[in-house]
C-alpha cells in the first residue's frame, strides 16, 4: 500500500513541486498545511506515515510543529525541509525529532531517497 | 525565498563588509608573500562566503563577479598561476566594485551585469590565458584534474590522527566492562549541501545508542560544516558496528560508511594525518576566530532587529558592557523608587540619601555610554595599508606605512569623521612628501620612502600622528608662494610658515596631479579638525621629512567646562584649551599698535575683550578674570567679569543659523534649567 505522506509548506509552489514528486513516485498524499498549527490538526485526523515539513513559516513554524507531533505521537517521522543557511534551524529541528532533512531548492532523486530512507 | 532574505539583509551586508576587509588585507600581505598557501586558501574562503552569500541573497551581478575572482583564486591555489602585481592590482579593482556594488544594494539598487562586464572579462582573460598556456603547465593543468577527480574517489579510510591517550584508556576500560567501542567512518555524498547539520543528525542519532567519545574533525568544526566529505568517530556502545552502520545509513545523502571494532594497533596513526596536514592546521588556526565571528553574529542579529533596512549605524558592543549597563539601570530604578517613596512622605534625609546613590549610578552611566560608544581608531587606519600601495604604484615611488596603535579608542563619531582628513593627509605626505627614488638616494636617504601613522592616548586628548621621511616643508618656498598668493607673512616664525599649508587655497606643489590635487583639502583638513574639537600641529625639516600631528577629544558629547560670566550671561569655555586663569585690573590694559596686550609676568598677552566680541554691554567694574587659552600655538588671554567654576556640561548642538555666527560650539543645558552658550574660543582668537 502506498505510503501516506503529509506536506506542510507555506508557499503554494513548494507544495505543488513536492506533491509532485512524491504523487509520481507512488506515495500518497494525505493532505497539505501551510503553517505548523494545520500540519498538527491534519497529522493527528490522517495519521500520515511521514511527514516532509517547511521551517520558516507564519505562527506555529516548523520546529514548534516537530516538537508538538513528536509529543503527540514519539513514533512519528518528520523530514524537514530546508534552505541554505538554515543550519543552526536544521539542527534545532533534529534535537526536537526529526529524523532527516533535505535541502532546497528540491531534486527529486534526493527527496525519495531521504523518505525511501526514511520509511525504512 | 525573497522575503525570507530581507531579514538576513543587514546581516549581509555587515558580514559582506567583513568579508571584503578581510579580503583586502589579505590581498595586500599575498603581495608580499605570494607563497603563502596559508594566506590564499584565507583569501579563497573569504571569496567563497562571499560569493555563497550574495548568491543566497539572490544579488546575482555581486555572486558573479565573486565567482570569478574565486575562480582566480583557485588558480593560484593550485600552482597554475603565479601570484602578480598585475593580478593583485586587477583583484584590488574588483573589491573596489564589490564594494561599490554592496552600497548600490544597500540603496535597494536594481543591478545588471553591464557594471561587471569589464572587470569580469578582465578576469576571464587572466583564466583563460592559464588555460592556453604554455604546453607544459597545461599538462600540469591536466594532471590536477585528473588529481582532482581521482582524489574524491579516494579510499574512506578508518585512521585516526588525534586520539588521545585519555580517549584510548576510556576504551580500554569500556571493553573491561564488555561495552563495544566502534569506529566509524563516514563519507558524505560529495553533492550534499548543508554538510554540517548532515553530520549533525548522523551524530544525534548515534548520541542514543551510546557514548561518541571522539571525533575527527571535532564536533564544533563538523557542526559548522568544516571538513571535506569524510569524517570519523569513535563510539562506546552496546550494538554491533553492523548496527552502527545500518544506523548511520539510515539517514539520506551518505555516500558510504564503514564501521569496525576499535583497533588501537591499525587505526591510530600517531604521526599528523598525511593527507592534508596544512587543512587541519588552518582549521585549528581558524577556531577562534570562528567562534569570535559568532558572537559577533549575535550582537549584529540583535542589531537587525532594531533598524530592519534602515540605514542605522550600528556599534558592535561588548556583551558583559551591556550587562553592566543593565545593572546600572536596574540599581537606578531601586533609587528612584526610594526617591518617590521619601519624597510621598517628605523625608528630606532619605531622599538625599537616595539622591546621593542617584548621582553615582548616573555618572557611572555616562562612563558606561562613553565606553559603549568608544571604536578603535583601526576601523579608519585599515584602510590606509591598500591605499599607500596604489599610491606607490601610481605614483611610482617606493613607499611602505608602518601603522602604531591602531587599539587606541576613540569615540565613534570622531572615529568616523577622521577617515577624510587622514585621507588628505597620507596622500600629501604620498604625493608631496615622498621623493621619488633618485633624488632619495642622492641625500642619502633608503630608497623606500616611510610614512608612519600612529595613535595613541594622552590624558583625555588622544594624539594621531602621521610621520613621514620625505622633503619636508621648506619655509622659503612657503613664504615665496604665500606672498605670490597675497597672504601677508610679515613677522611670521618658520613654524606658522609651515603651518600655511593649512591655509585655504595655498598649494606649494609644483606639479599638479590627480592625487592630492592643488592643496585644496588641506584647508578641509585643518576645518573639519577644528569641527571636532581637535587641533593641528606641523614639524617639518626641510629634506628630513614631516610630522602632523592631530590632537582630539576623546568624547564629544560631554565635557568638562568651565563656567564663566558675562554681565548676567552664562558662558561655558571647554576645559582643555584653558592654561590657567588670572585675576586682573582691566585699567592695566595697555594698547598696542594693532591690538590690546595686558601685561603678565610671563610677558605681553594678547587680549580679548570677550564682552565686546560678542557684542554684550560691558560691565563697568575694574576686577576682571583672564583666562589664558593656547590657540595655534600663541597665548591669547580672554576677559570675563566673574567665575562661577568647573563643570561637567553636555553639548547641545544648536541651530544652523546660530553657527553661522561663529562664536559658540554649541549650549548647553544648567542644573536650572536655563541655557548657556559654549564659546568657540579658537575662532573667537582667530577673529583678533
Amino acid at each position: 500500500m502506498a505510503k501516506k505522506v503529509l506536506i506542510v509548506d507555506d508557499a503554494v509552489f513548494m507544495r505543488m513541486k513536492l506533491k509532485d514528486i512524491l504523487e509520481k513516485n507512488g506515495y500518497e498524499v494525505a493532505g497539505e498545511a501551510k503553517n505548523g498549527q494545520e500540519a498538527f490538526d491534519l497529522y493527528q485526523s490522517e495519521k500520515p506515515d511521514l511527514v516532509t515539513m517547511d521551517i520558516t513559516m507564519p505562527d506555529v513554524d516548523g520546529i514548534q510543529a516537530v516538537k508538538m507531533i513528536k509529543e503527540f505521537d514519539a513514533a512519528a517521522k518528520v523530514v524537514m525541509c530546508s534552505a541554505m543557511g538554515q543550519q543552526g534551524m536544521v539542527m534545532d529541528a533534529i534535537r526536537a525529532g526529526a529524523v532527516d532533512f533535505i535541502v532546497k531548492p528540491f531534486d527529486t532523486d534526493r527527496v525519495i531517497k531521504a523518505l525511501d530512507k526514511a520509511l525504512n | 525565498m525573497a522575503d525570507d532574505n530581507s531579514v538576513y539583509r543587514d546581516i549581509f551586508f555587515e558580514e559582506s563588509e567583513d568579508n571584503l576587509q578581510q579580503l583586502n588585507d589579505n590581498i595586500l600581505e599575498l603581495e608580499n608573500e605570494p607563497e603563502n598557501k596559508d594566506l590564499i586558501n584565507e583569501i579563497f574562503r573569504a571569496a567563497h562566503t562571499l560569493k555563497g552569500m550574495s548568491a543566497t541573497m539572490g544579488y546575482n551581478v555581486m555572486s558573479k563577479l565573486t565567482h570569478k575572482m574565486e575562480d582566480i583564486f583557485d588558480l593560484f591555489k593550485s600552482d597554475k598561476l603565479k601570484v602578480t602585481s598585475d593580478h593583485i592590482s586587477l583583484i584590488f579593482r574588483c573589491l573596489d566594485k564589490l564594494t561599490e556594488l554592496l552600497d548600490g544594494l544597500r540603496d535597494d539598487e536594481e543591478q545588471t551585469d553591464a557594471l561587471i562586464m569589464d572587470l569580469w572579462n578582465e578576469l576571464d582573460e587572466v583564466e583563460k590565458q592559464v588555460a592556453s598556456g604554455a604546453p607544459v603547465s597545461a599538462e600540469i593543468a591536466a594532471a590536477m584534474k585528473e588529481a582532482e577527480i581521482t582524489n574524491p574517489t579516494k579510499d574512506l579510510q578508518l585512521l585516526f590522527s588525534a586520539l588521545e591517550d585519555a580517549d584510548l584508556d576510556v576504551i580500554e576500560q569500556a571493553k573491561v566492562q564488555h561495552v563495544n567501542a566502534i569506529s566509524a567512518a563516514v563519507r558524505i555524498d560529495p553533492e550534499s549541501m548543508l554538510k554540517g547539520p548532515r553530520a549533525f543528525l548522523v551524530i544525534e542519532k548515534l548520541d542514543n545508542e551510546g557514548d561518541i567519545i571522539h571525533t575527527e574533525p571535532a564536533p564544533d568544526k563538523l557542526e559548522d560544516g568544516e571538513f571535506e566529505t569524510d569524517f570519523k568517530l569513535v563510539i562506546l556502545t552496546e550494538s554491533s558496528p553492523e548496527q552502527i552502520k545500518e544506523l548511520i545509513e539510515s539517514s539520506s545523502e551518505i555516500a558510504e560508511v564503514i564501521t569496525a571494532p576499535f583497533d588501537e594497533k591499525t587505526q591510530v596513526s600517531k604521526i599528523t594525518q598525511p593527507e592534508n596536514p596544512a587543512a587541519e592546521q588552518t582549521a585549528t588556526s581558524q577556531a577562534p576566530e570562528a567562534t569570535q565571528k559568532q558572537t559577533a553574529k549575535t550582537v549584529a542579529k540583535k542589531n537587525a532587529a532594531h533598524g530592519k533596512n534602515t540605514k542605522n549605524q550600528s556599534i558592535r558592543v561588548d556583551l558583559s558592557r551591556l550587562d553592566r549597563f543593565l545593572n546600572v539601570v536596574s540599581e537606578l530604578v531601586v533609587y528612584r523608587n526610594q526617591l518617590e517613596d521619601a519624597n510621598s512622605r517628605q523625608n528630606v534625609e532619605e531622599a538625599h540619601e537616595s539622591l546621593e546613590q542617584v548621582s553615582r549610578l548616573t555618572s557611572e552611566l555616562q562612563d558606561l555610554v562613553l565606553k559603549i560608544r568608544m571604536q578603535q581608531v583601526n576601523v579608519v587606519f585599515s584602510r590606509f595599508p591598500r591605499m599607500v600601495r596604489d599610491l606607490s604604484n601610481q605614483l611610482n615611488k617606493k613607499m611602505a606605512l608602518e601603522i602604531e596603535g591602531e587599539d587606541t579608542e576613540l569615540d565613534k563619531t570622531v572615529v568616523s569623521e577622521l577617515n577624510e582628513p587622514l585621507i588628505h593627509l597620507v596622500r600629501n605626505s604620498a604625493d608631496h612628501g615622498i621623493e621619488d627614488a633618485e633624488t632619495r638616494k642622492r641625500l642619502g636617504k633608503p630608497e623606500e620612502g616611510k610614512i608612519k601613522l600612529s595613535a595613541y592616548q594622552e590624558g583625555n586628548k588622544v594624539l594621531i600622528t602621521l610621520t613621514d621621511d620625505g622633503q619636508g616643508l621648506n619655509p622659503q618656498v612657503m613664504k615665496e608662494t604665500a606672498e605670490k598668493r597675497g597672504i601677508d607673512t610679515t613677522g611670521m616664525s618658520d613654524k606658522e610658515l609651515q603651518m600655511l599649508v593649512f591655509d585655504p587655497g595655498f598649494s606649494t606643489a609644483k606639479k599638479i596631479t590627480n592625487i592630492s590635487g592643488r592643496g585644496v583639502g588641506l584647508d578641509a583638513v585643518q576645518a573639519k579638525i577644528d569641527e571636532l574639537g581637535g587641533s593641528l600641529e606641523v614639524e617639518s625639516k626641510v629634506d628630513v621629512g614631516t610630522k602632523t600631528v592631530i590632537k582630539l577629544p576623546l568624547t564629544l558629547s560631554i565635557i568638562q567646562a568651565l563656567m564663566v560670566k558675562l554681565g548676567d550671561e552664562t558662558f561655558a569655555i571647554p576645559l582643555d584649551v584653558v592654561e590657567r586663569v588670572e585675576m586682573i585690573q582691566a585699567d592695566n590694559i595697555l594698547q598696542t599698535a594693532s591690538q590690546e596686550v595686558y601685561p603678565l609676568q610671563t610677558g605681553l598677552t594678547p587680549v580679548i575683550r570677550t564682552a565686546r566680541v560678542l557684542g554684550l554691554p560691558e560691565n563697568e567694574s575694574s576686577k576682571k578674570y583672564m583666562i589664558l587659552i593656547k590657540s595655534d600655538e600663541k597665548n591669547f588671554g580672554i576677559v570675563v567679569d566673574q567665575l562661577i567654576g568647573q563643570q561637567e556640561i553636555v553639548i547641545k548642538k544648536i541651530d544652523p543659523m546660530l553657527q553661522q555666527v561663529k562664536r559658540f560650539q554649541g549650549a548647553t543645558i544648567l542644573g536650572n534649567g536655563s541655557i548657556a552658550l559654549i564659546l568657540d574660543v579658537n575662532t573667537i582668537c582667530k577673529g583678533v
